[in-house]
C-alpha cells in the first residue's frame, strides 16, 4: 500500500511536471464563458420580468376581490338591532294575526276559542319566523 | 486563494468570468495529463481539453457545490469518450488510405516497445506511454484516481461498476505500471 503511494506520487510527478504557460485555447473558453455568463442573466432578468407580472396580476386580482364582495357597511349600533328585531317580530305577529282571521272567518263563520288556540299551536310547528311570532303571541298571552 | 467552489460559483451567479479564468489556469495542468491518459491521439488533447471547459461554462448553472476536481474530471472523462466514440464513426483505422490510415498512423506507436522503453523510466513521457499501454478499465480507474482526486466509490458510481471492480482494477494497474516501469522504488 505505501509502494502504491510511492508510485502514484511518482506518476503525478511525472505526468503534470511539466506544466508551461497559460492553458490551452483559453481565450476561446473564456469567450464562450462571456456568451453564456450573458445568456444566463438575459434568461434571469426575463425571468424576474415574468414573476414580477404574475405577482403584480395576482395582487391586483385580490384587491378586485375584496372590493367586489366586501362593500362599505356601516355596523349598526345596539339601539338599531333592538329596533330591526322589534320591527320584525312586529311583522311576524302581524302575518300570524292575519292567518288568525282568515281562519277564524272561513265560510263567514267566526271559529270557536278553543279552535284559535288550535291554530296557534300549529302555528308554532312553523319555521323559525313563524316560531318567533308564536312565541310572542304566547307571551303576550 | 478562493476555493474551487466559490470560484465556480463566481462565474455561475455572478458571471465573473476571471473567477472561471482563475479556475480554468488551476486545474489545467491535471486535466491536460488525465486527457493524455485518456485519448489514443495525442492532438486531441487540447481539442477535448476545450470541449471540457465549454460544457463546465454551459453547465455551470446546475453545479449544486461539492468537490470541484471530481466534478471536473467526470465532465473531462464524458467529453473523452464522446470524443473517441465520434472519432470511431467519422474515421475507420482499417482503411489503407485517406484519413483512416492517418489516423491509424498516429495512433500506432512506432517507438521501441514498453519494456525497453522504460528502462530509462525518468521522463514523463515513458510514464504516459506506460499509462496508454494498460487495459482500458484500469488505465480509467487510476487516471480518475490520481489526476482525478477521486475517491474508489466516486469511480464506481461513474464508471457504473461494483466498488470491488474498481479497486481490483486499480490493483492491476498499479502492478502493472511497476513492472513495466522496472525497477522504480
Amino acid at each position: 500500500m505505501k509502494e502504491d503511494g510511492k508510485l502514484i506520487d511518482f506518476l503525478t510527478k511525472r505526468l503534470e511536471g511539466n506544466a508551461s504557460g497559460d492553458p490551452p485555447r483559453l481565450d476561446a473558453i473564456l469567450r464562450e464563458a462571456t456568451a453564456c455568463a450573458r445568456a444566463r442573466s438575459r434568461v434571469r432578468r426575463l425571468h424576474m420580468c415574468i414573476w414580477g407580472g404574475a405577482l403584480a396580476a395576482a395582487a391586483l386580482a385580490v384587491i378586485c376581490i375584496f372590493s367586489v364582495h366586501v362593500q362599505p357597511h356601516p355596523l349598526p349600533s345596539e339601539g338599531d338591532a333592538v329596533r330591526e328585531v322589534a320591527s320584525q317580530k312586529a311583522s311576524s305577529n302581524d302575518v300570524v294575526a292575519d292567518v288568525i282571521d282568515i281562519l277564524r272567518t272561513v265560510d263567514g263563520d267566526d271559529l270557536e276559542e278553543d279552535e284559535t288556540s288550535e291554530v296557534e299551536i300549529l302555528l308554532a310547528w312553523q319555521d323559525a319566523p313563524y316560531e318567533n311570532a308564536v312565541s310572542g303571541l304566547f307571551s303576550e298571552n | 486563494m478562493e476555493e474551487d467552489a466559490q470560484l465556480l460559483f463566481a462565474y455561475a451567479r455572478r458571471g465573473d468570468v476571471q473567477s472561471l479564468a482563475a479556475l480554468v489556469r488551476r486545474h489545467a495542468t491535471w486535466m491536460q495529463a488525465l486527457l493524455r491518459g485518456m485519448l489514443p491521439v495525442a492532438a486531441d488533447v487540447d481539442d477535448v481539453f476545450q470541449e471540457t471547459w465549454m460544457r463546465v461554462v454551459r453547465a455551470a448553472s446546475s453545479y449544486r457545490g461539492g468537490r470541484v476536481r471530481p466534478y471536473l474530471a467526470t465532465v473531462a472523462r464524458s467529453a473523452a469518450i464522446d470524443h473517441m466514440r465520434r472519432a470511431r464513426m467519422t474515421v475507420s483505422l482499417d482503411d489503407e488510405d485517406g484519413e483512416g490510415a492517418a489516423a491509424a498512423a498516429s495512433v500506432v506507436d512506432e517507438g521501441p516497445y514498453p519494456d525497453e522503453a522504460f528502462e530509462s523510466r525518468s521522463t514523463s513521457e515513458d510514464v504516459r506511454q506506460a499509462i496508454r499501454v494498460l487495459p482500458e478499465g484500469p488505465r480509467q480507474v487510476l487516471l480518475l484516481r490520481i489526476e482525478g482526486d477521486m475517491s474508489f466509490k466516486e469511480i464506481a458510481e461513474e464508471m457504473s461498476i461494483p466498488l470491488g471492480t474498481a479497486l481490483t482494477w486499480m490493483r492491476t494497474a498499479t502492478r502493472k505500471l511497476r513492472d513495466l516501469l522496472g525497477g522504480m522504488k
